[in-house]
């Protein structure tokens, strides 16, 4: 049968050395340093992908720190804010409660200052009056009344003037 | 006309004599093995001498096939460092010498022989019986001393005469005759595969070329076919490799298994973990 195919130990063998020492060529030459490769090449992205790993950590690390101090740096920004609010609130306040004290004040006195010169001047009025009233009437009818008459009708007329009060003077 | 066509279709079953050295008969096949073993080399020149971590293109080329095998022996066990190279060599050394047949001229230039015939300088090296079952030989002595370097020769027979002692007349034989049909199987297979790609190319080509002037377009014929051949080369070296692994596998996994069987039957076995673990490579 191997007669047919050709076989004979010769050519056999020669196929089994050559593929033997071709292998052995390979092995030396090509496979180890393509499987140092691949291994090496394994190693290299396990560590690349582990720094990378490490790196993001690290960053995120960071930046929660970085939020950290900028959440407390916000905070401290509002109390500061709130504080002088609240202080100028109350310096607002105390300001104008003194300026409405102030000018109660100065109202109170103008008011008191009017009334007092209207009182016055009522008064003076008053004798002013009386004594111009007195004389024309002395004019008008000077023989006629003796002066106790004058001095009624003077004190009646004086009654029906709006806004004055007899002075009471010589009422007796 | 049919003598003419003879002389196209002609292709031989046994590798044709080129010429002598001394007692020594240099056949055409063997110039098909050894330019691919010199491309193969010219590979692996080219590798050490300019490689590096990052690869060039032509660096990938090459690292390509070994890296996809290296990935598939890699799952098979945990020792696959003490067989992965003679796994990648086998499928570098038929991938390359299948797809040197395809090229122009392989199979088509060479002597005028006795009968008229022509006898091709160059031949596929797996079209010839004596290269597959070279390597089949390699790949059977390989799996059987890895089972028995881990059996012992002792322990090797035993496996052969199966578990039931009482069957061992019946088993061994079988089981003989089992492994010794790999080494058939595995050489047959690849010949008869790369054999008959060559007959059908050349019966393509004698074809397409009777009925060229009238039939052109069965000039694409060919080139369909040959395309297939690429396919198949490629398929054939995939499964010798693999199947040579897959043997190998079975030798170190049957190893494991007796082991666990041994710890099975032994007493505080179980308990001394040098048993369940494997030496490291």
């Amino acid at each position: 049968m191997f007669e047919a195919f050709g076989v004979d130990l010769a050519k056999l063998a020669f196929q089994i050395i050559n593929f033997l020492l071709l292998l052995y060529l390979l092995n030396r030459f090509l496979l180890k340093r393509v499987l140092a490769f691949l291994d090496e090449r394994q190693a290299r992205i396990a560590k690349g992908l582990e720094d990378a790993e490490s790196a993001a950590r690290d960053r995120e690390l960071a930046r929660a720190e970085r939020e950290a101090a900028l959440d407390e740096a916000r905070k401290e920004a509002a109390a500061m804010i709130a504080r002088a609010t609240k202080m100028a609130e109350e310096s607002r306040a105390e300001t104008v409660a003194a300026a409405k004290a102030e000018a109660e004040k100065v109202t109170a006195r103008a008011r008191a200052e009017i009334v007092a010169e209207k009182e016055k001047a009522i008064a003076e009025l008053r004798t002013q009056v009386a004594d111009l009233a007195l004389d024309a009437a002395a004019r008008l009818v000077r023989s006629e009344m003796n002066a106790k008459t004058q001095r009624r009708l003077v004190e009646e007329f004086l009654a029906e003037v709006p806004g004055t009060k007899p002075s009471g003077k010589g009422r007796n | 006309m049919p003598a003419e066509q003879a002389k196209l279709i002609h292709v031989a079953l046994k590798a044709e004599r080129l010429f002598n050295i001394g007692p020594f008969e240099v056949t055409n096949s063997m110039i098909g093995a050894l330019i691919a073993s010199v491309i193969l080399l010219g590979a692996a020149w080219y590798f050490s001498r300019s490689s590096a971590i990052v690869p060039n293109r032509l660096q990938s080329l090459i690292e390509l096939p070994i890296e996809l095998l290296t990935g598939i022996v890699a799952s098979s066990t945990s020792r696959w460092r003490g067989y992965v190279s003679l796994v990648v060599g086998l499928f570098l050394m038929i991938l390359v010498a299948n797809w040197l047949g395809l090229l122009p001229g392989v199979g088509t230039i060479g002597l005028k022989g006795q009968a008229g015939e022509i006898v091709p300088f160059v031949r596929p090296a797996a079209a010839d019986l004596n290269f597959t079952l070279g390597l089949a030989i390699i790949s059977f002595v390989v799996f059987v001393w890895w089972a028995i370097r881990l059996h012992g020769p002792i322990g090797y027979l035993k496996e052969l005469a199966g578990e039931p002692k009482v069957l061992a007349p019946l088993m061994f034989p079988i089981h003989l005759i089992s492994e010794l049909s790999r080494l058939v199987s595995l050489s047959m297979r690849l010949f008869g595969n790369v054999f008959a790609g060559e007959v059908l190319l050349a019966t393509m080509l004698a074809l397409t070329t009777a009925v060229a002037f009238t039939l052109p377009l069965a000039l694409f014929v060919p080139g369909v076919f040959l395309g297939l051949e690429l396919l198949f080369g490629a398929v054939q070296a995939l499964v010798f490799a693999l199947l040579t692994m897959a043997y190998i596998t079975l030798a170190i996994a049957e190893h494991q298994e007796g082991h666990a069987a041994d710890a099975d039957h032994g007493e505080n076995v179980a308990t001394d973990p040098s048993h369940s673990t494997p030496a490291p490579a």
